[in-house]
């Protein structure tokens, strides 16, 4: 059961991330209209599921994961607010145009940082490959400095 | 200037390198720091008794004799390999059965078909689905160089197969071990590759399980010794008319306006030349020789990044007596659990394993030259870590032979210890004083994967120019990885001489 949930929650990520990089390169041929209807369901709608998910998820989670879990959800909840307030104060800020830039460019990077975090949480919602996925996390900020090398 | 090249070490890849470089015609010195070339995979005799530094396999054998190939020489010419069947001994830690692993696919399956015939079968069915793919990835990565995003793509463009493989290759070992086989005694026999390739199970790649594969296209040990592989190097380097001057050691390396000139040497003697190829690890290299401002800060960044990989203690036993031994090496059979706990309390918690023995080696048992007549050699290499809590090794450094010792007699080779008429022991701290591996590190940076390819120091320097990187701090894989990386290093030095490689 812990695992179907997991992979459920894997396979609604994977489809928010992807849904959300679809909207985003949509965007620049969408209208006035249409932006606003994505903005509210992308968001608001993709927020209120995240935070289900926060309180729902978690419990099919192990023990040593469960607050990871919660966290990883709760700061992606935490991120559509954050866009949703600035699409709310851009909203009679920008022309049409720089809502188009504006969609584009953050639900593409919105739809990616989903993506990120469904491949994180399914490695590490995984025991056998948490100790892999942890250290892989841990000197994921050093890549670049070791490109240089 | 003074040489075409200059190359500092002459360690496997530093030679492999120089050989290639001085038979395409460039004027080459190599520069070694001791007395006798080969870093970890040399010789030195004591009481008449040869030993092996620490290397004390050949494994990937196509490698040596793609190095002679790429110089227009036949590796027998120069070193005679002798094969190793049964592969070694294995002793498990449970209830003290030993096993000898057999050099054949066919010969492990039936030994694993005693215990679990599906084992056996998923055995032989990955070694068939899987190895083949694995065999001629290694191949692929042996003969590319992997410093730039392009060099991947290259990668992948020339073997696409091994995107089938990835689940293998993204896969923890321990992992594979569990959805490979069932027998606890399986998972033990083939486990032990893991913490080889420098890494516990939980934490190393699935394509470690190569190594199972792999090993049983053959292993080897040179006839005379280690020191038998970097003296047929050294041969074929000077009759190239290279130069090799030993006990010299490098203080710096010149760099003017961006670009390597030179090196100057710890008397002060400046040597000039168009480039320099380094098979120091390229820490030393960077922080010691060159340092900033040549240095950008972001590179110094990424090398402090970088966490070791394993460092080892080896004792060396001359004995007066013929070994009753049933294959030159013995190696210990050991749960998972166990080596992951054994990890970490070596390198996690900086604790000495006391009476743990990884691999024993004999080189006599094939070689009965290497100690006078009636004599043995044997050694016995135990990780270890560099840095031990509370302690100094000099302090407890012969105490901890002496628990190697009463382990190998208790526990693999009974009696040995009224026979043993030479004995002593070289430490991490040992290792990084005398050849110069920094932490005592065996395969220089973590063998993780974000220490690996793309993320490892390049061959060709990314912030000086005409300066190469050659050795086990830029490319995984032991001796064969030195050895191979030594000749892409050249091939890049060469394309800078305006020289088809």
């Amino acid at each position: 059961m812990k695992r179907f949930m997991s992979n459920m929650l894997s396979l609604f990520l994977a489809c928010l991330g992807f849904a959300l990089i679809a909207g985003g390169l949509m965007g620049f041929k969408l209208g006035t209209d249409q932006h606003r209807a994505i903005i509210t369901y992308g968001f608001l709608v993709g927020n209120w599921c995240m935070l289900a998910c926060a309180v729902l998820f978690p419990f099919a989670a192990d023990t040593e994961y469960r607050k990871i879990k919660r966290r990883l959800l709760l700061l992606l909840s935490l991120l559509c607010i954050l866009y949703f307030i600035y699409f709310g104060v851009m909203w009679t800020l920008l022309g049409e145009t720089g809502m188009k830039i504006s969609v584009t460019v953050l639900f593409i990077l919105l739809g990616i940082a989903v993506l990120f975090v469904t491949i994180v949480d399914y490695f590490m919602g995984k025991e056998a490959y948490r100790p892999m996925a942890t250290e892989f996390l841990s000197q994921l900020p050093y890549a670049y400095y070791r490109y240089r090398t | 200037m003074d040489y075409d090249v200059i190359v500092i070490g002459a360690g496997s890849g530093g030679l492999s390198a120089g050989g290639v470089l001085a038979s395409q015609g460039l004027k080459t010195l190599i520069i070694e720091k001791s007395n006798n070339a080969g870093g970890c995979a040399s010789s030195f005799t004591a009481n008449g008794y040869q030993f092996d530094v620490g290397a004390c396999i050949i494994e990937v054998p196509w490698v040596h004799d793609w190095f002679y190939e790429r110089i227009g020489r036949r590796r027998e010419d120069y070193v005679k390999f002798i094969e190793n069947d049964p592969l070694y001994e294995l002793v498990d830690t449970t209830d003290g059965n030993r096993y000898l692993m057999p050099a054949s696919f066919e010969g492990v399956a039936e030994l694993i078909s005693r215990c679990s015939p599906r084992d056996a079968e998923s055995f032989l069915k990955f070694c068939r689905k899987q190895g083949s793919i694995m065999d001629r990835f290694s191949e692929v990565m042996m003969q590319t160089p992997q410093g730039r995003i392009s060099d991947m793509i290259k990668l992948f463009v020339k073997y696409p197969r091994i995107l089938g493989s990835m689940k293998y290759i993204m896969s923890p070992y321990s992992k594979l071990m569990e959805d490979l086989f069932e027998h606890p005694f399986t998972r033990r026999l083939l486990g032990t590759p893991a913490v080889i390739g420098g890494l516990p199970p939980s934490l190393q790649s699935g394509f470690m399980f190569w190594q199972c594969y792999a090993e049983h296209e053959g292993m080897y040990y040179p006839e005379g010794g280690m020191g038998a592989v970097p003296r047929g190097m050294a041969t074929a380097f000077r009759e190239f008319s290279g130069e090799l001057m030993l006990e010299s050691e490098v203080k710096r390396v010149l760099v003017e306006k961006g670009r390597a000139r030179g090196v100057v040497l710890t008397d002060g003697t400046v040597i000039a030349s168009k480039a320099v190829v380094s098979n120091a690890n390229s820490k030393t290299l960077y922080e010691r020789m060159i340092g900033e401002p040549d240095v950008p800060k972001a590179v110094i960044k990424g090398l402090n990044s970088y966490g070791f990989s394993p460092s080892c203690a080896v004792g060396y036993l001359g004995l007066d007596c013929e070994l009753d031994l049933r294959a030159q090496h013995m190696m210990v059979l050991a749960d998972s659990r166990l080596l992951e706990l054994f990890w970490s309390k070596m390198f996690d918690e900086g604790i000495a394993p006391g009476e743990s023995v990884g691999l024993i080696s004999s080189p006599t048992y094939v070689d009965p030259a290497l100690a006078p007549e009636g004599h043995s050699v044997l050694t016995f290499i135990t990780m270890a870590p560099r840095h031990l809590k509370g302690l100094r090794w000099n302090d407890i450094k012969w105490d901890y032979l002496e628990k190697g010792i009463n382990m190998v007699d208790s526990f693999y080779i009974p009696g040995i210890k009224d026979h043993i008429t030479f004995k002593t022991i070289a430490t991490p701290e040992d290792f990084e004083k005398r050849i110069n591996l920094l932490n005592g590190s065996i395969y220089a940076y973590s063998m993780s994967i974000m220490s690996q390819m793309l993320f490892r120091p390049g061959n060709r320097s990314r912030c000086i120019r005409g300066l190469y990187l050659c050795g086990a701090s830029t490319h995984m894989g032991s001796v064969p990885g030195a050895v191979a990386s030594g000749i892409m290093t050249a091939d890049l030095a060469l394309n800078e001489f305006g020289k088809a490689a």
